[in-house]
């Protein structure tokens, strides 16, 4: 009985290693180690391979007796995704279905995907649920809808088994405060006001200022990793007792603003966050939260970490790791 | 906590590599003499105790208030460095690249502080290998009329590398290429800044040629981040840093007459001849940047130049 963890080297697939570990899983990680880094999974046993290796995924199935799979690995740069699509097709999409042939063929069935909210793009009515249209609004987006319908067939054609996890705004870092984002290229709003505190970013631009929300700026769900991880282990645990395919949003249900985040992060770190009011970004949608009650009932979870644990956390984190895994 | 001497932190690129050491919890004194900085640069700093500044010409003696603080790094950003001031300070230029930057090489020996050199692009003149590698050893006039800025900054580089050999001082090089942003000063004869005013003064933009030179532009936000690293890294160098995306001078005047929505159009002026001897091409090769720290520039020049064009409408007197 183990878990094979893809790209979970990475910011939430280590987090999500680390807690299955704790909580006296098996886990063997395939990683390709572009993005990933050792260190966040400390001794974790790892493949460094790539998930469109179908025989490799096999192999590694059949050798530590796989039962289970999370899906991380992925391309998840938005703005990346419309300039350079066909990498995204290819390692998003295709690589999910090179993923899923190969698990086929160890004969694992149950099965864990990491998606996204932005398949939703911009939300007509408000909180965003499962039920909420999907209309992705860039390629990146794009390729998680793919993979959720894609995994809906094998369901058809396969008897796959999978629970597609639409993340809000990850963010934060463990609470032990070992682990968390290291990611030269994040876009994500955290690791850009805690790197720009440090000076290892330019001040952060707040795009718009002018939305209809109460201080003009965009609100985010922003739901901690750790919650995040332990969605995970329960949606495992819910295949294992033989749940059926299901979609789920992963959010708290409330929104911060960018001035939120910005001034909370002030006061728990006692500095200025340098930054820049800026004019609106084509694309962002003004609002954006989760009706997480879906996820409440199907896997009896709810998040129990705060805003102010999230940037406690990765206040945390990134003062002490300010080169990120290798200081 | 760590203090640096910042000269020239009255300075465009200096004023901002202050902002970024204060916001990140470090202690400053900035030393300037004003000829080409600007108070209104270090505003912002007035009442944080963690900023200090001594206004002091470099090239003299220094004072007490400076001799007797307590430096981890001395950071050398002194020197003006614009075009028009070629024409105007080619002696001060001169002084501040050789008297100056020995002066703040003895401050760093004395006080066993890294010392920062802010070498420059120029280094390389009209060079004739692209992009340019730290490598390249240049293509420059000693005579021309930017050779007081070209050799000034060759021999702080000569004199940094002198005192590293001969005494073992701690040092650090950066070859800073074009930068543009908030708080440049309007009219210095750089082309960004020249075209920004021009653009909202609805006056036409006056392209050199034909304006198919091309130059590659780094925000200052993204320079000094990169500055920072190489600072606190372990490299002596010197690494560039600079954003390597090139623009013809054409496509810059254009960019700027969409973002400031003016009325201005473009024209073509022969090269005044104190412009004898602009390189037509120059752009960073910033591998070793980017492998060494990570560093690259995060801010595409379409976004600098909109800030830099609400800066310069809200706090520049273009009139």
């Amino acid at each position: 009985m183990t878990i094979l963890v893809t790209g979970g080297a990475g910011y939430i697939g280590s987090h999500t290693v680390r807690m299955l570990r704790t909580g006296g899983r098996n886990v063997v990680v395939l990683d390709s180690m572009e993005f990933g880094h050792r260190a966040a999974i400390g001794d974790a046993e790892l493949v460094v391979g790539n998930i469109r290796d179908r025989a490799l995924v096999t192999q590694v199935c059949r050798s530590h007796a796989v039962t289970q799979v999370v899906h991380f690995a992925a391309y998840k740069s938005v703005s990346e995704s419309m300039e350079q699509p066909d990498r995204y097709w290819l390692n998003n999409v295709a690589g999910s279905i090179d993923l899923v042939e190969g698990v086929l063929a160890a004969g694992v069935r149950e099965f864990v995907f990491s998606s996204s909210c932005s398949v939703n793009g911009t939300p007509a009515t408000l909180p965003i649920d499962e039920e909420s249209p999907v209309a992705p609004e860039s390629v990146y987006a794009e390729t998680k809808s793919m993979v959720e319908r894609i995994l809906s067939w094998y369901g058809v054609t396969h008897d796959l088994r999978s629970v597609c996890l639409r993340y809000f705004n990850a963010a934060g870092a463990s609470s032990d405060g070992t682990n968390g984002e290291d990611w030269t290229h994040s876009q994500n709003l955290v690791p850009l006001v805690m790197k720009a505190m440090l000076g290892k970013r330019p001040p952060v631009d707040v795009f718009g200022t002018d939305y209809p929300t109460p201080d003009g700026t965009c609100i985010r769900d922003y739901i901690h990793v750790e919650d995040l991880a332990d969605a995970h282990g329960r949606s495992l645990d819910y295949l294992g007792n033989g749940g059926a395919n299901t979609t789920l949003d992963l959010g708290t249900g409330v929104g911060m603003s960018v001035l939120d985040v910005i001034r909370v992060t002030e006061r728990i770190s006692g500095r200025a966050v340098p930054h820049v009011l800026a004019s609106r970004r084509p694309g962002d949608p003004a609002v954006s939260y989760a009706d997480p009650a879906k996820a409440r009932t199907v896997l009896d979870w709810t998040t129990t970490r705060s805003f102010d644990d999230i940037i406690e956390s990765a206040w945390r984190w990134h003062s002490t790791h300010t080169e990120g895994f290798v200081a | 906590m760590t203090h640096h001497l910042v000269a020239g932190g009255g300075g465009f690129i200096g004023s901002h590599l202050a902002d970024l050491l204060v916001a990140r919890g470090d202690r400053v004194t900035i030393v300037d003499n004003f000829s080409t900085g600007r108070r209104s640069n270090i505003a912002q700093l007035a009442g944080e105790d963690r900023a200090t500044v001594v206004e002091h010409d470099i090239t003299m003696p220094l004072p007490v208030s400076i001799t007797g603080g307590h430096f981890d790094t001395v950071l050398d950003l002194a020197s003006p460095a614009s075009p028009d001031d070629f024409k105007t300070m080619p002696l001060e230029i001169l002084a501040v690249g050789s008297t100056g930057t020995r002066n703040l090489l003895d401050i760093a020996l004395a006080q066993r502080a890294r010392f920062f050199l802010a070498s420059t692009s120029e280094v390389y003149g009209d060079p004739l290998v692209h992009p340019q590698p730290e490598t390249y050893w240049g293509n420059v006039s000693s005579i021309g009329p930017r050779s007081c800025y070209d050799e000034a900054k060759r021999f702080s580089e000569a004199l940094a590398m002198a005192y590293h050999r001969t005494k073992g001082l701690d040092i650090r090089i950066a070859r800073i290429f074009n930068t543009y942003g908030e708080r440049m000063r309007p009219r210095d004869g750089r082309v960004v800044n020249t075209f920004v005013l021009q653009a909202l003064r609805d006056e036409p933009l006056t392209l050199h040629g034909d304006g198919s030179q091309t130059r590659s532009f780094c925000h200052v936000a993204d320079e000094v981040v990169g500055l920072a690293a190489v600072i606190d890294g372990d490299h002596i160098g010197p690494i560039n840093v600079g954003n390597p995306v090139e623009f013809t001078m054409r496509e810059l005047a254009e960019l700027v007459i969409e973002l400031s929505g003016s009325a201005s159009t473009i024209t073509s002026v022969a090269l005044p001849p104190e412009r004898e001897g602009d390189p037509l091409q120059r752009c960073p090769d910033i591998s070793l940047a980017r492998s060494s720290y990570g560093w690259e520039p995060t801010i595409s020049l379409r976004d600098g130049l909109a800030r830099m064009i609400d800066w310069f409408r809200t706090k520049e007197e273009l009139t």
